[in-house]
């Protein structure tokens, strides 16, 4: 029987999730089921059942249910996963966090917050704001991705050039195990005995445990903050001043960038107030202690103005820089006014490698003919290249893989990666074996076991051609 | 198993001048335990063969860098091979536009700094002893100095590594991006792992800037209680200190008249410290500090305080030294807590607080038969605080009945499963890690 096929889950597992969660947490029309076999990539998988615990007990009588049948478990919260890490493609038990909401502690003055794994990211950003503190990795999807997602996928976000991604972030976590048992890892106080299990389970994908509740170290907010948009007439020359700022010694909190495609579809979508006439711009953004960063912002407009920026403009006000980042974080949801669907990369590369990078990408969406689109995180060659098109155009979709393949590619050679921050989920499964060696995928392999024997938690992610499977 | 069959096997994988079994194992004791054998392999081909032969054998390896870090750790259960890193000593990639430096696991961190300081670059690691201190014993044990609270640790600044594992397979893991989830992140499972899951061989760091100026702050105070109230006002604004330690006023020379010594690392624009010394000053005199004073750091006295808080823990003569963590805001309450040991008579006591990493050190000199005592109480206390404890240096006898790491828990069972899978053999460094795995 394969796993996770429906025949697994009869009337009287049915009967117990809802004995578990109540009958209303529990989903089983196909409507409802087809909501949830997506995410925010262009995979999809129906599961067989979808239910929302409240509590960390729920998960773990979930989880004990589950190993008890061998039924697969999918654990989910916002559904914004870029690489169908989140989709049931083998079927199985979509196990939603949503509801699993509650701020624990926040505790300033150990400056750390215990925060439960269905909490969105802006939700806590907007508990802390009062305090002076924040949280600081800020996916762009932040207004409805969850804290236990964030830790899935190690999150990143613009303002990571400085701060460094979720897992530098994160010092506990609670965690269901794929029997049920609940563990801790971590806590307040740094570096707990023992090998680095919270560095392991950020990152894995829902593939280890079920995450249900995060300790994550609190930053204060910074004393000022100056964001600049440096417009440029060539792409080149906006990824050689990147490079140049870096060089120069300067740290900004972010350095993005967005090119003409992108920008159009911004301005469009939210009149954020970009200028859709130029090739590319960097928002460039500085904080930290007022004093000397004046002399910093000169700095960098010289930089920019060496590399032909046609201006550089600072943010007057609170508001223009709000809109300036709501034009930036809402850049994927506006494509959807040139095509309907996307396929977005995310290879990371040296950022010294960004121009050569950038050009390769350009001349892939000429030859196949499709339109790509950049908006994404210079500081941190971390490239998003769009692939735009309308999945009802017949062989289209393969197409659009292709080109996906090629663009992971020409990243590895570059001396990069093929993911820095969406993961591997299924989309880049295939793609594993340009950057990790046979050896090494078997070395990850058997941290699945450690954490999962029987590979139950989010099965067929991640790792190609899992060795280890459900017992028939 | 005698040396000479010992050696036998190995010079099949190792050529014979890389192999030593004479006196000079004793140099690589542990616990009081000798290895046969000392093998130096010249690369990590050579290494993986190495471990699929103890593998093979059921020889236990230890992996030595300098050392510095080799107290810290149960007595190994078997130690026939010590595997020197030192001839693992390339540079293999400083590629300094991008800030990021790959080296073998033998380069020294003082070779390694002095060579990215040449391109006004920062290797921000500074553990005790980090003029001995090798790239991959650093990184096996996690070490770390006061500069942690900038820059993070070799958890946060450490983006890759190659390691050879017990099966022989010598693989890469992570790359040289900052951002990259390319499957499991098993760089952060051997950072910290103290040379039992696999043997680092090659690490590609994260650099930083090298920040226009640097300067020292030293404050002194007359009770403890006034400089954790300075402490937490240090913590709660916006300033960015690199470092921020207390140490007990007599351990700084010609300065011994105050109770407890702040040394604070500053660094940025002039601009920036000057706000920061302008800031800090006004704290101080808010707690009624009596002494506040700025050294440069390229000063002979800004070194020696720099190097007195980075390596106290390390130079520190006394038998018994404990690394405790606790919540930040706990460190004040565990400083005085501990302090109880010294008036109670049973110990004379030397500390070091890293108050914003939640990190104390406590160096006791004590009556032999107290140690394991006053180190079991340790491990309670900071337990009963929301952290813990490890015991970095005690004598070997009292390790019989003690683990250094404290009480394993809840997640223990799956530490085991990975050193299970990592080390079936249970040949890398066995016995030495937490719950004697």
């Amino acid at each position: 029987m394969p796993a996770g096929s429906s025949a697994m889950i009869d009337e009287s597992i049915l009967h117990a999730l809802r004995e578990i969660v109540g009958p209303e947490h529990v989903l089983t029309d196909p409507e409802d089921l087809l909501l949830y076999a997506y995410d925010a990539s262009i995979h999809s998988g129906r599961p067989d059942v979808v239910v929302f615990p409240e509590s960390t007990e729920q998960v773990s009588r979930i989880m004990a249910l589950a190993h008890a049948h061998r039924i697969p478990v999918i654990p989910r919260g916002g559904g914004t996963n870029l690489s169908g890490g989140s989709v049931a493609s083998q079927g199985g038990i979509v196990l939603t966090l949503s509801r699993m909401t509650k701020v624990r502690e926040i505790d300033i003055p150990n400056q750390r917050a215990v925060v439960e794994a269905g909490l969105y990211n802006l939700a806590l950003q907007e508990i802390l704001a009062p305090y002076g503190y924040l949280y600081a990795p800020d996916p762009a999807s932040q207004k409805v991705s969850t804290l236990g997602g964030n830790v899935a996928e190690n999150a990143g976000g613009p303002h990571c050039l400085k701060y460094g991604v979720t897992t530098n972030h994160v010092l506990g976590l609670e965690v269901v195990l794929y029997d049920g048992r609940v563990i801790q890892l971590g806590g307040k106080a740094f570096d707990t005995p023992g090998y680095d299990l919270v560095g392991l389970l950020v990152g894995s994908e829902g593939t280890l445990g079920v995450v249900t509740a995060v300790t994550v170290r609190l930053l204060h907010v910074p004393e000022a903050i100056k964001t600049m948009l440096a417009i440029f007439d060539d792409l080149d020359g906006a990824s050689q001043a990147v490079s140049d700022i870096i060089a120069a010694g300067i740290v900004p909190a972010t350095l993005e960038m967005m090119d003409q495609l992108m920008m159009r579809a911004v301005e469009e979508a939210t009149h954020a107030g970009y200028p859709t006439d130029a090739e590319a711009v960097l928002i460039i953004e500085l904080d930290g202690l007022k004093d000397g960063m004046e002399e910093i912002a000169e700095q960098i407009v010289e930089i920019c103005r060496r590399n032909r920026a046609r201006a550089v403009q600072v943010a007057r006000s609170a508001e223009e820089r709000d809109k300036l980042w709501a034009g930036r974080r809402g850049a994927f949801g506006a494509t959807g006014r040139i095509k309907p669907a996307y396929l977005v990369n995310d290879g990371t590369v040296p950022r010294t490698a960004l121009p050569q990078v950038l050009r390769q990408v350009r001349e892939i969406g000429q030859r196949y003919g499709l339109p790509i689109g950049n908006v994404f995180h210079a500081g941190d060659g971390n490239l998003h290249p769009l692939i735009l098109f309308d999945p009802r155009e017949e062989g289209i979709l393969e197409l659009v893989e292709r080109a996906g393949a090629e663009i992971m590619r020409i990243c590895v050679e570059a001396g990069g990666t093929i993911t820095g921050e969406h993961g591997i989920g299924l989309e880049k499964i295939h793609g594993m074996p340009l950057i990790a060696s046979p050896a090494a995928i078997q070395a990850m392999r058997w941290v699945k076991e450690a954490f999962d024997p029987i590979d139950l938690l989010n099965p067929g992610k991640v790792l190609p051609q899992t060795s280890v499977g459900v017992p028939s | 198993m005698n040396p000479e069959e010992m050696l036998t096997k190995l010079e099949r994988v190792l050529s014979p001048q890389q192999v030593i079994t004479s006196d000079l194992c004793s140099a690589c004791e542990v616990d009081g335990r000798r290895p046969s054998i000392v093998a130096r392999p010249q690369d990590a081909g050579e290494v993986g063969e190495l471990l699929a032969l103890c593998s093979r054998e059921g020889w236990g390896v230890i992996p030595w860098g300098s050392g510095t870090q080799m107290g810290i750790g149960n007595i190994p259960r078997r130690y026939d091979v010590a595997l020197d890193l030192g001839a693992l000593d390339e540079i293999v990639d400083y590629d300094a536009p991008n800030l990021t430096l790959t080296a073998g696991a033998g380069c020294t961190l003082r070779a390694l700094q002095e060579l990215v300081e040449g391109k006004r670059q920062l290797l921000p690691l500074d553990p005790p002893a980090a003029e001995r201190a090798t790239l991959g014993g650093v990184v096996a044990a996690n070490a770390f100095g006061p500069s942690r609270l900038r820059y993070g640790a070799a958890r946060d600044i450490v983006l890759g590594m190659q390691v050879a594992l017990a099966n022989g397979e010598v693989i890469d893991v992570g790359g040289k991006t900052v951002k990259n989830v390319a499957g499991y992140d098993l760089t952060r499972a051997f950072i910290g792992s103290y040379g039992t899951l696999g043997v680092i061989t090659r690490v590609t760091c994260r650099l930083f800037p090298m920040p226009p100026e640097r300067r020292w702050m030293l404050i002194g105070f007359d009770r403890a209680g006034d400089a954790f109230a300075f402490v937490q006002q240090v913590l709660d604004s916006v300033l960015l200190p690199t470092s921020l330690d207390l140490v007990q006023g007599r351990v700084v020379p010609n300065r011994s008249d105050v109770s407890l010594w702040g040394v604070i690392g500053l660094e940025g624009t002039p601009e920036v410290i000057q706000r920061q010394y302008r800031d800090l000053s006004a704290m101080a005199a808010s707690v009624q500090a009596r002494h506040v004073e700025q050294l440069a750091d390229e000063e002979p006295e800004g070194q020696q305080i720099r190097r007195l808080v980075q390596d106290m823990p390390a130079v520190s003569p006394e038998p018994l030294v404990v690394r405790l963590y606790v919540p930040i805001s706990a460190v004040g309450s565990l400083w005085s807590a501990v302090q109880h040991l010294e008036a109670e008579g049973q110990a004379s006591l030397n500390l070091l607080a890293r108050p914003g990493l939640g990190v104390l050190y406590l160096m006791a000199q004590a009556r032999d038969a107290h140690l394991s005592l006053i180190a079991s109480t340790l491990q309670s206390l900071a337990g009963e605080m929301g952290g813990h404890a490890i015991i970095e240096r005690i004598p070997a006898e009292h390790k019989v009945h003690l683990d250094v790491w404290g009480t394993p828990r809840s997640d223990w069972p799956l530490m085991q499963a990975l050193k299970a899978r990592f080390d079936p053999a249970g040949i890398l460094s066995p016995g030495r890690f937490i719950g004697r795995l």
